[in-house]
């Protein structure tokens, strides 16, 4: 977009670099005197922190060429330095800091250099720095320390962010929900932090703060469709390209047998995003059938009363994941394939041969097919597809944590598979954790490959289905202190609020309902001026 | 004005909640879990 409106002043771009510098300088002096990091790693994280300030104060709304390559190189001096800090000061290993620390960040960096030539939304300024101050822990790299087990380890963050990752800072509310609610304890902490930032701002973290928001927001930019043209074809490419190459680190260091990466993760994947990149972007489905929900429930019941209550809480996600996102025939399908894999790739008997579990899988795809078709002919009763994250809510984080005493969200979630299972297993310093991999972790992976795909076609999938932190928030949106208005005399109807919306809600209808995450993308972006945050 | 009655008693409810769940040992509790594999 070259239009003016978007030009952000040198004094905001002045701001936000200061602003960067203040938070960085405060989380630094944090850092150091109540969690005892070390000074070493400390410069690290507040020389990139200044050089990201400065990145993005030079980048912010102007992006000229020379502005661009100057903010580049300003970062990537700073990274070094910074790098050198650590390696020289502290005696850590200068190859290793460069390649986990000043390597990414760098290339981060110029990525966006190269490929983002249009206004930054200030929510995915803040969005950007939340991810990195949430997940700063990079002295378990330079450290080889597998955890930050200091004193923010002690405090839930208001948003959805694995603690069990290796960069993780602080504790995730819902999964300390859980932990608390499997020992029978009031979680009495985590729901007070989520219950005071929801009645100040109402669901503004899930927009200002959350990485997984953050990701998903960045995929559904990946061009997909007919409107792309011909960079569809690039995207899948590029895609097939990275898939591969994970593929390949998963057959490497996990010695996964090549053929089963292939048939089981990269084919489908692959088969779906092809899928996608032929279709385009998709729309959640408005309503989700009672008698669908219900199935999934009860998928996940036979399997409990079959095997053994892991077996039946993933059952039972995946049906309802499916069925929030395409409906219930397409779901139809996927439960029949999910009960199946589950039943086939779960079974012991699998690793005795290919094909011997194959009839347990058989028994368990029509069983979901009998039981997802009987019960929408018995019910034909139906509910909003976002109220899902309620059900998710209440039966995978709350019934069956209380009653088994584990944090089953935790174990099936997504972020958590991408910011914690899949790097601990790959990196596994203590060389102790690849061992562990077993079923669930599969699953779990299929989960994340899942909701990546979606959330190419879909605005924030995850978010709008699943997420138990949002459901709780967006309760909260109808009576929180800060509010969106609206002043319909003066609207012309072009529909812009709509376009750049994350969640794909409309402002015009209605403007305080449950998805709305606070983002001011339609407030900024109004011709009108028509949309306003009030407090 | 019923907005800002709704918000005085949500975050009434949330910093007793908080408070409740510091004197309870919630902050160790948490550690626990958050702080290991």
């Amino acid at each position: 977009m070259t239009n003016a409106r978007f030009d952000v002043s040198t004094r905001a771009r002045a701001w936000v670099f200061v602003a960067i510098a203040v938070a960085s300088a405060i989380a630094t002096l944090l850092l150091k005197f109540l969690a005892g990091f070390d000074w070493g790693v400390l410069y690290y994280g507040l020389a990139s922190m200044l050089g990201l300030g400065l990145f993005l104060a030079l980048f912010l709304g102007r992006p000229t060429t020379h502005n661009r390559w100057l903010s580049f190189i300003v970062i990537s001096l700073t990274g070094a330095i910074a790098a050198a800090f650590v390696g020289i000061g502290q005696g850590l290993p200068l190859g290793r800091v460069l390649l986990f620390g000043w390597v990414p960040f760098t290339l981060i960096m110029l990525g966006a250099v190269v490929f983002v030539r249009r206004r930054v939304a200030p929510y995915r300024v803040v969005q950007i720095t939340s991810a990195v101050l949430l997940n700063a822990y990079i002295a378990a790299y330079a450290q080889n320390k597998i955890l930050y087990q200091g004193f923010f380890k002690y405090v839930p963050e208001p948003i959805l962010n694995c603690y069990g990752g290796p960069l993780a800072v602080f504790a995730c509310p819902i999964g300390s929900t859980q932990q608390m609610v499997g020992m029978k304890f009031l979680p009495w902490l985590p729901l007070g932090v989520l219950i005071v930032v929801g009645a100040v701002v109402g669901r503004a973290a899930c927009a200002w703060l959350c990485p997984f928001g953050m990701w998903q927001d960045l995929l559904y930019k990946v061009k997909v469709g007919a409107k792309a043209g011909n960079k569809r074809w690039t995207s899948i490419a590029v895609i097939a390209v990275i898939t591969a190459l994970i593929g390949s680190v998963l057959v490497l260091l996990l010695k996964v047998q090549p053929l089963r990466v292939f048939l089981y993760a990269w084919l489908p994947f692959n088969l779906l995003a092809l899928a996608v990149a032929i279709k385009g972007k998709l729309e959640l489905p408005g309503r989700m059938w009672l008698g669908g929900s219900l199935a999934a429930v009860g998928l996940g019941a036979v399997v409990w009363l079959k095997f053994e209550v892991g077996y039946a809480v993933a059952a039972g996600f995946i049906a309802m994941v499916l069925l929030g996102l395409t409906g219930r025939w397409f779901a139809a399908g996927f439960a029949a394939v999910a009960g199946f894999l589950l039943g086939w790739l779960g079974n012991p008997a699998f690793h005795v041969g290919p094909l011997s579990g194959l009839p347990l899988g058989i028994g368990l795809a029509v069983a979901a097919l009998i039981l997802v078709f009987a019960l929408d002919v018995a019910a034909k009763a139906s509910l909003p597809s976002n109220f899902l994250k309620f059900g998710v809510l209440l039966l995978v984080a709350g019934v069956a944590s209380y009653f088994t005493a584990e944090p089953w969200f935790c174990k099936l979630c997504p972020q958590g598979t991408f910011g914690a299972g899949i790097p601990l297993v790959l990196w596994d310093p203590v060389n102790a954790l690849r061992g562990l991999v077993g079923w669930l972790y599969w699953v779990k992976i299929g989960i994340l490959l899942a909701f990546i795909v979606a959330a190419i076609a879909i605005k924030r999938p995850f978010c709008r289905v699943i997420c138990p932190i949002g459901a709780i928030y967006s309760v909260f949106n109808k009576g929180s202190l800060m509010h969106l208005t609206f002043e319909e005399s003066t609207c012309i109807r072009c529909g812009i609020c709509r376009k750049v919306c994350p969640m794909d809600i409309d402002p015009q209808q209605s403007q305080n309902q449950l998805e709305c995450i606070r983002c001011n993308e339609c407030v900024s972006n109004c011709p009108k001026s028509c949309l306003k945050f009030k407090v | 004005m019923k907005r800002r009655v709704s918000f005085i008693i949500l975050a009434v409810v949330g910093v007793v909640a908080v408070v409740l769940g510091i004197k309870a040992g919630d902050p160790e509790t948490i550690h626990r879990f958050a702080a290991q594999i």
